[in-house]
Parts: structure tokens; sequence; C-alpha cells
């Protein structure tokens, strides 16, 4: 069974937000919430400034708190280890929203609880999700950790890079290289 | 059934007598009356805004994607806590064989019920789908999740307190008791969990540990003492009761204040930890909100109502040397069930003041986000809540004082005619 | 004159409220359920190209239930390469725009008040159409100009030419390209061109002036440097601000504003005197070699270094890594240059380095662009066109300034206008020229404003006939095959019919032109046909352009490797010495002249972009106003704590002539220089019609009072203002 994940190449990211907007209308995200974002981290004081520049999403975490958190299993683990949330069963207590360390989920007007999904109705028509199709700069790379003939795969052997939040031990599988 | 309905409305008619003295005097009645309209009149606009709520979600909730827990999770805990706590407390007689508390196990119980309900209700209009809860979790269970054992525990709580009440009124001792010892294990047992709600939600560094399940028990059992004790003052120095019951009851109203003290000093203690610990934490904002707490944006509502008013004050006339009079023990009852409304509140928002996307990292690194997150430059999110949130709070208790009244008239409908 | 009391400035109604909400709710619909695992299947799928900036990517609109809900790039076209920026993907929130303009506006007056009244487009046409004919006849064809940025522009330069006049002006020339393509020019005899011909994806050294790139978010030029990046090549970005490149240098040179050119002569220096420069390259196809290396005998990395504030071992080392990746690197050649009026000279510069690296025509250097050749469509000869009479001349302009028409609009003493109707074509003048208030004085004497226009710009506020343009996911218009490395021509069709009663440019052109005798110029029926026609003449079939949107050819080849090239200057040499420029007095090779200092307690203002926007262009679509609804003004964090300043502050800013704007939210930071502040151009809309962003943010242009024209070609260096800072009230 695939495991999917996704890198973030911070070297090549620009925070442009044109993955906000991709996902947006790909998955019809509402006006005021969003399932993907950009992060500017500024370090250093003038002239020796540096800056970190990625976009971030829901990790999919391997062992996630909102999922262990839900009392409905709404927020469950699909095949190929990714996060879902199914609408039905949701009943909007918001344990997740209050579990996920990463501020990861917005609730959705109509009465659920909403995140990124990694957009398995394109991935399993082939497609990249949107928002790595999207992408201008190549930043973004979708695919199965464990195939090594993926490129997700090669860059987290050839590449340095972090996850969000390690301390939380939620096993992450977003990588943000570095 | 129309009997209860004629009981109910004999029950009702009898109402304004429990909110004044009963001496006939029309002036005292008219201002009964009048306490009454009101009660009824915030109960109902607490009803009105439960129904907006159920109808329209988080749209009209001050709570948000941050925020998302606002001040009715916090009421929420604050009815179920009086339940247990007056569960707790009030099994003192019929369980454990202490004579003294076994007049007021019936009120007790009755009171611990309507606070459940009422709770009940509460989480109900918090919730986005409250029907699709009570649906799957029997259907789609998740053993992991605490708020599944919340919902599962206190829907079997629900049933206990029934069979309880129900053996007590018929007078069935023994099976009373037996109800009575699996309403005090479902009592611990529910309330600590909602203690773990908050407790195994380790993203959020305030609430994370063992910590609240234990306070909120400690508080559970003060509530419970402090409900006992109004109760019982209400009872006899606000109504009918002749001179006689009073006197048999001050030995009761003074053992109440004691155990009230005990457990208050417990709170004391635990709360004194808690803010000093925080304080010292290293990691993931934990001191922030210590601080935030101790001197910052909480300092008045926490060293106000949660410690001098909810705490000090009461302990302090409870060991003062009026701590046998009724009336102080009525003053240092009511003071803290003020204090742990405010200490709910506060403990629910603390744990979610800070953005878990700070834009400012560990190292001093400037954090910016793009939209919809805007940082918070003042450091603390902010929540207040929406009028729905706090009318649907008032009414609950306006709601759990009226339900009270009406239903110790239903117990007792022989004493009235 | 009569006119210039009368015209003042109107707000056009952006349609009801409710059916503003309408027309946004397929967009952001409240209560959508969440995506289904099949996700929504389109109705069909629409090639088109983008025409949220001038940069034209190819598209692909998905259309359900006839609403657009999302765009794609188009894999298959060779700007877009399947991706989009932010803008781009964007364009529902442009068709969905709940404020656009929904019919033709006529300016009238009421009881002493002026107001819009809809008109229908037959009186539309009718009444512009008069008045034009009108003007041509009371003060000649020299008297009307055309401003036009955008695609469907062209036609109605077809129609002004009909006219007889050739005053087609554009602000992407004297307030954007324009010195570039002179500098170029005279050194190269070919300019990069907008979609520069630089093949930085192959470069392994690139050198930035300003140049913000991935804050600049031209698509194309994005995926290029990001695969130089990826590529690990090395990065210097010269700027005084920390920009988002600068963050993904080796080196970061945060120069002192204005003072490129000394940076530049220093860089040359160091190739020439270490003799890193590409000897061979130079000897066969440059001349004045002597000349420039006399010239540059001083400017030594010590003598910049007082200029540039920058270490002369930075300069050093930094020529030098250019030097090692030569031809392979190159100075990029930017694209707004209009800076300090010196622009066209500091070009020459970045051109006389790009020379020493002997990168052109060469892989990761500048490459030969190939045109897929679509001959124009024959219509009959226009007539000898006439020209306004600009008040200053210069004499390498490419082009007509804007700035000049809109100078020879507006009286002087005893100096009368001499410009009298204006057609404006997809450029909000007011925000876009230097000085929005001069702007306005011109736009209020002239007789005759047209605006076609998509939104209720500032521009509209001031025409006296609004003619709505559709949005480009709407109409048909003019194919594009802009010179690239890869030959293709592209089209670009409706997604959707048209929203409102709103027209395509093609129809509006066409109709004003059948209305004043022109119609000649456009012999064909409609657009299709005259398409069709193009199409025809290089035997491609339309319907295939239409299914998938382009074609595209493999170059002949990019490179050339010869060792001996010819190029289109006089001495058909590159002329690193310009005897042209030498005859004409000016320097023939740049010299430096250190910039104005701005006066104590002001910073200099400069302004730049945003990735989510172009200019005033999108500031009000809902889906990028979303992302960034307000600019900020960047500031040092230093100079923020003298003046007791904190991040998030609303200040306002006052500039050296007493105009004051703001107030503007304030952006305390380490990325930029104490002498100056930053602010991204398109903000502080002044049309309340505009409910987004109607005075959200400050705009640049109103404290760009001041300018400094370029002595060869015109351009409006605008980075000559200094502002001070304060606190709102
Ligand atoms: N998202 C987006 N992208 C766009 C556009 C848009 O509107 N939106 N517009 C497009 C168009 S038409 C153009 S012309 C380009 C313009 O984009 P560019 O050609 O990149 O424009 P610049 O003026 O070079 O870039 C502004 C940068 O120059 C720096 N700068 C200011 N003064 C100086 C100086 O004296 N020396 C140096 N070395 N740097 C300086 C500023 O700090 C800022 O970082 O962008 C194009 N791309
Ligand atoms: N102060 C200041 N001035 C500048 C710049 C700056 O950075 N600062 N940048 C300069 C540069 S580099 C350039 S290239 C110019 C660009 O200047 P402009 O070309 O004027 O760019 P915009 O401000 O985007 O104006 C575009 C206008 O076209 C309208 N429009 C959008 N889509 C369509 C369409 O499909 N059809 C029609 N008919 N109209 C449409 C928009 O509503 C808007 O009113 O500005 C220059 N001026
Ligand atoms: S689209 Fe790519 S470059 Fe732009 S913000 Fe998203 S990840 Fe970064
Ligand atoms: S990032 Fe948050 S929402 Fe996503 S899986 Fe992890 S915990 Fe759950
Ligand atoms: S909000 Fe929905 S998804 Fe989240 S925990 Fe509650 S039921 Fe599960
Ligand atoms: S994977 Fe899909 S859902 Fe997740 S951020 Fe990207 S586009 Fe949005
Ligand atoms: S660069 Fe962006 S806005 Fe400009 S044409 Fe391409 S996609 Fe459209
Ligand atoms: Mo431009």
């Amino acid at each position: 069974m695939a495991r999917y994940g996704m890198t973030v190449d911070q070297r090549l990211c620009v925070t442009c937000n044109a993955c906000v907007i991709a996902c947006k209308n790909e998955n019809k995200v509402p006006e005021g919430a969003a399932r993907c974002w950009t992060a500017q981290i500024e370090r250093g004081s003038f002239p020796t400034v540096s800056l970190e520049t990625r976009s971030e999403r829901c990790n999919h975490c391997e062992n996630a708190p909102c999922v262990s958190a839900c009392p409905t299993r709404a927020s469950h683990y699909l095949a190929g280890g990714l996060v879902a949330v199914d609408k039905d069963k949701c009943v909007g207590c918001k344990a997740c929203v209050t579990a996920c360390p990463y501020e990861a989920r917005y609730i959705h007007p109509a009465g659920y609880v909403d995140k990124c999904s990694f957009c398995p109705h394109r991935v399993q028509k082939g497609q990249e999700p949107a928002c790595v199709a999207v992408c201008p700069t190549d930043a973004l790379t979708f695919g199965d950790l464990d195939d090594p003939h993926s490129k997700v795969h090669r860059q987290l052997q050839t590449r340095t890079f972090k996850v969000l939040k390690e301390e939380e031990d939620t096993r992450p599988k977003v990588f943000f290289l570095t | 059934m129309s009997s209860q309905t004629l009981d109910l409305r004999a029950a009702l008619s009898q109402v304004p007598k429990l909110f004044l003295v009963t001496d006939g005097d029309p002036k005292h009645t008219a201002r009964g009356k009048l306490l009454l309209r009101g009660l009824l009149a915030v109960a109902l606009a607490g009803l009105v805004s439960g129904i907006i709520a159920f109808l329209y979600g988080h749209h009209v909730m001050g709570t948000n994607s941050e925020i998302p827990w606002g001040v009715l999770i916090a009421s929420y805990t604050f009815f179920v806590a009086n339940t247990s706590g007056l569960c707790l407390v009030g099994s003192l007689g019929h369980v454990f064989g202490y004579k003294l508390f076994e007049p007021v196990a019936k009120k007790a119980l009755l009171l611990a019920l309507i606070n459940l309900l009422l709770g009940f209700a509460v989480i109900g209009s918090e919730l986005e789908r409250p029907l699709l809860l009570l649906k799957m979790v029997l259907l789609s269970p998740n053993p992991t999740s605490p708020i599944w054992w919340m919902g599962t525990l206190y829907g079997l709580y629900l049933f206990v307190i029934l069979f309880e009440l129900y053996f007590l009124l018929r007078e069935d001792h023994r099976r009373a008791k037996v109800a009575g010892i699996v309403g005090v294990i479902a009592a611990v047992a529910a309330h600590t969990n909602l203690g773990a709600v908050f407790g195994l939600s380790h993203a959020r560094a305030f609430w994370a540990g063992p910590f609240f399940p234990i306070f909120f028990l400690a508080w559970a059992l003060a509530c419970g003492a402090a409900l006992l004790a109004l109760m019982v003052y209400f009872q006899d120095y606000f109504s009918r009761a002749d001179k006689q019951v009073r006197e048999e009851h001050k030995p009761l109203l003074a053992a109440l204040g004691q155990l009230l003290a005990l457990f208050l000093s417990i709170v004391a203690v635990l709360a004194a930890w808690k803010l000093i610990s925080d304080v010292y934490a290293d990691h993931r904002g934990l001191a922030v909100i210590g601080w935030a707490r101790m001197t910052g944006p909480l300092f008045f509502s926490v060293w106000i109502f949660e410690i001098f008013l909810g705490l000090v004050i009461p302990l302090a006339l409870l060991l003062g040397p009026k701590r046998n009079q009724p009336r102080t023990i009525a003053m240092a009852a009511a003071l803290p069930m003020l204090g742990v409304f405010v200490m709910r509140y506060n403990f629910v928002y603390a744990g979610q003041m800070l953005s878990l996307k700070p834009i400012v990292g560990h190292l001093g690194e400037v954090i910016t986000y793009g939209p919809p997150f805007k940082g918070n430059p003042a450091g603390f999110l902010s929540y207040t809540p929406s009028i729905v949130e706090a009318l649907i709070v008032a009414g609950a208790v306006a709601g759990v004082i009226l339900l009270y009244v009406a239903g110790t008239k239903l117990l007792e409908p022989a004493k009235e005619a | 004159m009569s006119t210039m009391s009368r015209r003042t400035f109107l707000k056009v109604a952006g349609g009801s409220v409710l059916g503003g909400l309408a027309a946004s709710a397929g967009l952001f619909g409240r209560a959508v359920s969440a995506q289904e695992l099949s996700g929504i299947v389109p109705d069909r799928v629409v090639p088109s190209f983008c025409e949220l900036c001038f940069w034209k990517c190819g598209v692909l609109a998905y259309v359900k239930d006839e609403k657009v809900y999302k765009i794609e790039g188009n894999p298959k076209h060779p700007l877009s390469n399947g991706m989009l920026c932010p803008r781009g993907a964007a364009a529902v929130g442009a068709l969905y725009d709940p404020d656009r303009l929904r019919q033709p506006l006529l300016r009238v007056e009421e009881k002493g008040a002026q107001k819009w009244k809809p008109v229908s487009w037959e009186e539309a046409l009718d009444f512009t159409a008069r008045r034009l004919t009108g003007i041509k006849a009371k003060y000649g064809a020299g008297a009307i100009a055309v401003f036009s940025h955008g695609h469907g522009g062209g036609f109605f330069k077809t129609l002004l030419k009909g006219m007889g006049s050739g005053n087609v002006v554009a602000p992407s020339y004297d307030q954007c390209r324009g010195p570039r393509m002179t500098g170029f020019n005279l050194t190269f005899g070919l300019d990069p061109n907008s979609i520069e011909t630089i093949d930085m994806a192959h470069s392994r050294c690139i050198a930035f002036l300003g140049t913000h790139l991935g804050e600049n978010m031209h698509n194309t030029a994005v995926q290029d440097v990001s695969a130089a990046n990826a590529n690990g090549a090395v990065f210097i970005t010269v700027d005084p601000r920390f920009s988002i490149i600068a963050s993904k240098s080796k080196y970061w040179l945060p120069i002192k504003p204005g003072t490129d050119t000394a940076l530049l002569l220093a860089w040359a220096h160091v190739l020439i005197n270490e003799g890193l420069y590409q000897k061979e390259f130079i000897e066969k196809n440059a001349i004045g070699f002597d000349q420039l290396k006399e010239h540059l005998q001083d400017k030594t990395p010590e003598w910049a270094w007082l200029q540039t504030g920058i270490e002369p071992s930075l300069i050093r080392e930094t020529a030098r890594e250019l030097a090692r990746a030569a031809p392979a690197s190159m100075v990029n050649p930017g694209r707004h240059v209009v800076w300090y009026g010196n622009d066209a000279q500091r070009s020459r510069a970045v051109a006389i380095v790009n020379a020493l690296l002997g990168n052109w025509g060469k892989k990761g250097g500048f490459y030969l662009p190939e045109t897929y050749p679509v001959p124009e469509l024959k219509g009959p000869k226009p007539p000898p066109s006439e020209h306004f009479h600009p008040r200053q001349k210069f004499p390498f302009a490419g082009a007509d300034c804007a700035y000049d028409v809109c100078d020879a609009s507006l009286s002087k003493p005893n100096d009368p206008a001499n410009v009298k109707a204006w057609l404006v074509y997809g450029c909000n003048v007011p925000l876009t020229l230097p000085n929005t208030e001069q702007t306005i004085a011109a736009m209020k004497e002239l007789e005759l404003v047209v605006a076609i226009d998509t939104m209720p710009a500032e521009v509209t506020g001031w025409a006296d006939v609004i003619l709505p343009e559709n949005t480009y996911l709407e109409r048909f218009d003019e194919l594009h095959n802009p010179p690239f490395r890869v030959p293709y021509v592209a089209v670009r069709q409706p997604a959707v019919a048209s929203l409102y009663d709103t027209k395509p440019g093609w129809w509006i052109a066409k109709g004003l032109a059948e209305r004043m005798g022109l119609a000649e110029y456009f012999p064909w029926k409609d657009i299709e046909e005259y398409l069709d026609k193009r199409c025809q003449a290089v035997g491609i079939d339309l319907a295939t352009l239409k299914k998938e949107g382009v074609i595209a050819r493999e170059p002949k080849g990019i490179y050339d490797d010869s060792p001996e090239m010819t190029f289109a200057t006089p001495s058909k040499k590159i002329e690193l010495y310009s005897q042209q420029l030498a005859d004409a007095g000016l320097d023939p090779i740049p010299r430096y002249e250190p910039p104005e200092e701005p006066p104590a307690g002001y910073f200099r203002l400069l302004f730049g972009r945003a990735p989510v926007h172009t200019f005033t262009r999108t500031t009000n679509n809902p889906q990028l106003n979303e992302i960034f609804p307000e600019n900020e003004l960047w500031m040092n964090g230093s100079m923020a704590r003298s003046l007791g300043l904190k991040n998030g502050d609303r200040v306002m800013l006052e500039n050296q002539d007493r105009v004051k704007v703001g107030p503007i939210k304030l952006k305390v930071t380490e990325r930029i220089r104490q002498d100056c502040v930053y602010m991204v151009h398109g903000f502080g809309r002044e049309d309340a019609r505009l409910r987004k962003s109607y005075r959200r943010g400050a705009a640049d242009s109103r404290l760009i009072t001041r300018i400094k024209r370029d002595p060869l070609m015109g351009g409006t260096g605008m980075n000559v203002n200094f502002v001070s800072v304060f606190k709102e009230g």
C-alpha cells in the first residue's frame, strides 16, 4: 500500500500563494478559510538576515491527534495514509481543531470541519494535487514515500529536511526540504 | 399523567413562595412574582438563543477556527461538575451512611439531574450537529476519543441518577444504595474524563496532562458541598420552614460548611501549584499563558474572581469566628460558585489564547503567515462570547433554578396542601 | 477648456449589491458541500490565455453549469507549462467580481450635477464616434491619442491609425521598459523584449538589480529562475531590500538606492582588469573596448564602495562569480527600470557587463528568439499619421511617451494643450502615470476621455464615456505569437458568454470604425472570420487552434555559437562605445551620476510588486484581495524604533512637495535599508465602488510628484521622491 506524502522545497518556494488560490477553487473552500497557507520566517538583523519561505497544510500525520480525538471517527485514516474527514459523520465538536498542533483545520460554514485532503479525487485520476500542479516554482512534490522511484523518496534520501513541531510526535508526512 | 400535570401546575403556583419569606406580606409576594417572571424571561431568551445556535451553527458564535471552544463548553463543564459534586456529597447519607446528610439526598439528586440536563442542552447548542452525535456515538464509536467517552459516560450517568432518584422516592434504600455506589463511580469517571477531554489535548500546553482531571474533581466536590449548603439555606431561611426545622438543619449546614472548607483548601493548593508550575514552564508558550494569568490580560479575573472571591474570602469565612452561622455559610457557598464559573471560562480560553501559529518564534524569528491566518500582533488571540452564547448560558442558569424550584414542589406536593 | 471645469470625478455604480452577491455566490458559495471523491466533473474545458497581467500564459478554464470554477495552466502552452501564478489562478475572481462594470455609461449633466447614465451600445458608440470625428475636424487627428496596455489594445491602434493619428502610447514604455530598450538597442541593436529573451533556466550565475522575481511573478520567468535555483545556480541580488529572490541568493548586496551604475562599472572594471571577460567574444564581436577599458580605470571596487556602500571584496567576489560561470551567466536586464532618470545609461551599463560575459546568443545567457510567422491581415494603407507636439523631445526614444501625451493635454501659461481626446484601453492612467494630481488635471481639461475597461477604476471616474469590455474569459481576442524561445501562436476564446452587457475590444473598435467611416480597416465580419483568415495565412486550422489553445513548433535554434555574430547596430557590432551617443552629445560610455540625497528626516520612497497583485488591476479581485487586502509600508527596524513606531501602526506619508497619503499599515522589518521605505504599487484606490479595495492601503503614484526624465528616451524616473513618516492623526 502506498504511503502518500508531500515535500515542500523551502529553497524554491517564493510564498506566492498560487497554491492557496488553486486549492480554494479546486476544493470550493469558503471565503475566509484555506486548506493551505504560506509562512515567511525572518531571522537576523539588517544586513545579515535570512528568510525561510514555505507553503503549509495538513501534515497527514501518521500519529494524528485529530483522529484519536474525534468521537465519531469522522476524522480517520484513509488508504494510502491520508487523513480524511467524513463530513457526514462530523458533528462539529471541534475536538480535532483543538487537537491539531498545526491549526490545519477550519470550521466549514456548512457545519463540519474541513482541511487539506491531499486531493484524493485528483490523485486517483493520476493527477497531482491542485496545489502541486499549479506551483510555478515546482516547490511542491507529492508521491509515495515508500516507492524508491518516487521523487519524494529520492528527495528525502538526498536532501536535508525537517517536519513541523517534531516534538509533538505526530509523525507528519509533509516534509520541508531545507 | 393528568394528575402529574396538575401537580406541576400546583407546584408552579407555589413557586413565588420560595423566593420570599411566606409571611403573606403582599410586597414580598409581588417581589417573588417579579423574580419568577425575570427568571422565566431569561430562561426563554436562552431557549430561543439555543434554537438559533442549533439552526445557524458557529455563524452566531464568537468562536472561530483559531478559538474553536468558547463559553458554552466552559458552562457545560460547569453544570456537569455540579452534577458530579451533588451526587458525591449528596450520597454521603444513603450510600456512606452519614445520617446527617440523608435529608438532602433526594433534592441533591434532583438538582444534579437538572444540572446534567441543562449541561446537555448547552453542549448541544455548541455542537454543529448535536443530533448526529447521539447517533454517531452509537454507530461510529471511537474509544480513543475523550469526547466519545464523555458522551457515553454522561449518557449512562443520566440513567444511573434516574434510577437512584427513583429508588429513593420509593424509599427502597437497598437498591438506592447500590445505585448510589454506581452513581459515585460514574460521577468520578465521567467528570475526570471530562477533564481529560482537555488534558489529552496535547497540542494545547495549558490543558495538557493529568492536572485538570484531578482539578475538575476537586472543584466538583466543592461545588457539590456549596450547592447543598445553599439549597438547605434557601429552603430553610427563605421559605416556610419553621424554627424547629431550622434548628434541626443547623448541624447539617455546619457540616457542609466544613466539607466546603476542606474541598476549597484542596482546590486552592492545586490552583496555586498550577499557576506556579506554568510560569516555570520552558516550552510551548506555557509560561506565557502562566504570566498572562498571573500578571497579564487575565490578571483581574484570575486574582479577583478565581482566587480572592472564589477561594480566599470563602475560606476566610468558613474558618473565621462566625463559621457556624447559616448566613456566613451561605455567603461562603455562593462566592465559589461565581469563582468556579469564571475559572472554567478562563481555563477554556487560556488553553487557546496562544495561536499555534506564533508570529514570534523561539529564537525571536518574525513569522508572517498568509491569510486566513493573520497571526496576532497583540500576541494573544481574542475571544468574546456572542450574545447568543451569553444568553444560552444565562438561560441555562435560570432554567436550573426554575426547574429545581418546580421539582421540589413535585417531590413534596403533600406538604404544600 | 470649457469641459475642464465641468468634468468631476464620478463613481461608477458596480451593480446592485444583490446582483453582486449573486454573482459572487458561485465563487465562495457559503454552503457548498465538501468535494466528493469524484471531484467536480467539468461540462467543458476551454483553452485560452490569461489577461490578469501582460505575460499571456496559456490557461484551461474549467466550466460547470456555465460557471468557470477553476483555471489551470495549459500544459501545452510554453509560457505556463501547466503552471500559473496566483493571479492567473484567480481569474475566476476577475470574472465574478461583483463590482465589475456592467453596461456602457455616459457622463450627463442634470441640474448642474454630473452623473452616469446607463446607455445602449448604440448610443455610447454613436456619441463617441461623433465626438472623435468632431475633435479630429477641429484640431486634426494629432489631437487624439490612445493609451494601451493589454492584448485587446491592438484593435484601437488600428482604429487610431485609420483616423490618421500616430499617438499610440503605453505606460509600459516610459513608466516601465523604455530605458532598457534604448540601452540594449544602442549596445546590441536588440532589446530583450517583453517576454525577456533570457535563458535563465540554464544560467549558472545570475545577478539581479532589483528585478524582484518571486514578487515580480511573471510565470515563465519565475519558473526559469526556480529551475536555475534547483540546478544550484549562484544568485547575486542587488537590492536595498531583502527581496524574496535575495533570500534565494548566495550574495545580497544591499545597495544604496540609485547607485547601481557605479557597481556595474566596478564589475566591468574587475572583469577587464583581472582579465576575466570573454576575450575572444569581445575581440570578434564588440567595438570600443579600449575606450571602455580606459574609461573604467578609476572605477575601482574601492571607488564604487564609496558610492554604493558595498565592500570592495564583495564587489570583486561577485564579479568573479559572474565571470566563472560565463557565458552561462548574466546580469538580468530587469524590466521596470524607470528609477532615477539615468536609466537608459544604466541599462547600457548592464548591457556592457553582459557583453563582457560574452553571453549574447549563448546558452544560459541571452537567447535569440523566434516568432511563429503569422502575417498581419492586409487592410488598406492608413493615411500618413499626424503626431501630437510633446513639450520635450528625446533623441533615442523608441516610441512616444505616455507622460508627454498627458503633459501635452495640459495647458500651460501661453502654451495651450494640443491633445484633446484620449482613448484609454486597459490603463488606469491616474495611478499609472506619475503624479496622480497632474494626470487628473489633464483629464479634466481634455474634451473627450473614453475608457475601455472592465472595472470602475480611477480612470473611469474621469471619463466621459465608459465602454465596458468583457473579461478575457468572455471574449475572443487577437492571436498571440510573441518572439520567444519556442515559436508558437495562441488563441484567446470565451469560456462563458458575457455575464453582463459588456463587449469585446475588437467589437468596440470595429463599431467605432464603422461609425467613423473607417470600416475598411476592419475588413471582416467578426473576430472568428478575422482569426480564421489570419490562421489560413499560415496554414493553421482555427478549429484545431481553438481545441489546443496553442500551436507551437520546434525553434530552428535560439543559440548562436558562431565566433563572429552580426548585430543590428550601425557598426554591426556590440557597441561598448556608442558613436551614436557621442554624436548626440551624450555619454558614449555610461558615466556614474550620484543620486540626490534624501533631506534630513526623509526616506526615499521605493515600490514594487506583490506576487498576488497586478498593479491596480487586481486589487479588487475578491480572491486576491482576500490574500493581500492592503499594501504595507516597509521600514527598517532601527529607524522605526527611533521614530517610536511599531509594527502594525497606521502611519501617514508626506512627500517633499507636502503631498500626504495614508493611513498605511507599517511593516517593521530588518529586510530593508535605513534610508528608504518600500510599498507595493496598486493600492489606495479612490473609487468607492471598488468595495473590497476602496481606501485600502496607500497609493505610491500620489507621492510621485517628482520625476527625472531620461535624457535619452524620456522615461519617467520615479524613485526620486522622498517621504516623511508619522503616526496617523
Ligand atoms: N505579481 C506581479 N508581477 C509582476 C507585475 C505585477 O504587477 N504583479 N508587473 C510586471 C511588470 S509590467 C513589470 S515591469 C515587472 C516589474 O518588476 P521588476 O522589473 O522586478 O521591477 P523592479 O523595479 O526592478 O523591482 C522592484 C525592486 O527593485 C528594488 N529597487 C528599488 N530601487 C532600487 C535601486 O536603486 N537599485 C536596486 N538594485 N534595486 C532597487 C526594490 O527594492 C524592489 O525590490 O513586474 C512584472 N511582474
Ligand atoms: N507609481 C507607480 N506607477 C507605475 C508602476 C509602479 O510600480 N508604480 N508600474 C509601471 C509599470 S511597470 C507598468 S507596466 C504600468 C502598468 O500600468 P497599467 O497598464 O495602467 O496597469 P494597471 O494599473 O493594472 O491598469 C490596468 C487597467 O486595465 C483594466 N483592465 C483589466 N483587465 C482588462 C481587460 O481585460 N480589458 C480592459 N479593457 N481593461 C482591463 C483594469 O481594470 C485597470 O483599470 O504602470 C506603471 N506605473
Ligand atoms: S505556489 Fe509554490 S511557490 Fe507559490 S507559495 Fe505555493 S508552494 Fe510556494
Ligand atoms: S496536521 Fe493536524 S489535521 Fe492534519 S493530520 Fe496532523 S493533526 Fe490532523
Ligand atoms: S469536529 Fe467533526 S471531525 Fe472534528 S472531531 Fe468533531 S466530529 Fe470529528
Ligand atoms: S493537497 Fe489538495 S487540498 Fe491539500 S492543499 Fe493541496 S490542493 Fe489543497
Ligand atoms: S503571469 Fe500570471 S497573471 Fe500574468 S499571464 Fe501568466 S498567469 Fe496570468
Ligand atoms: Mo511594466
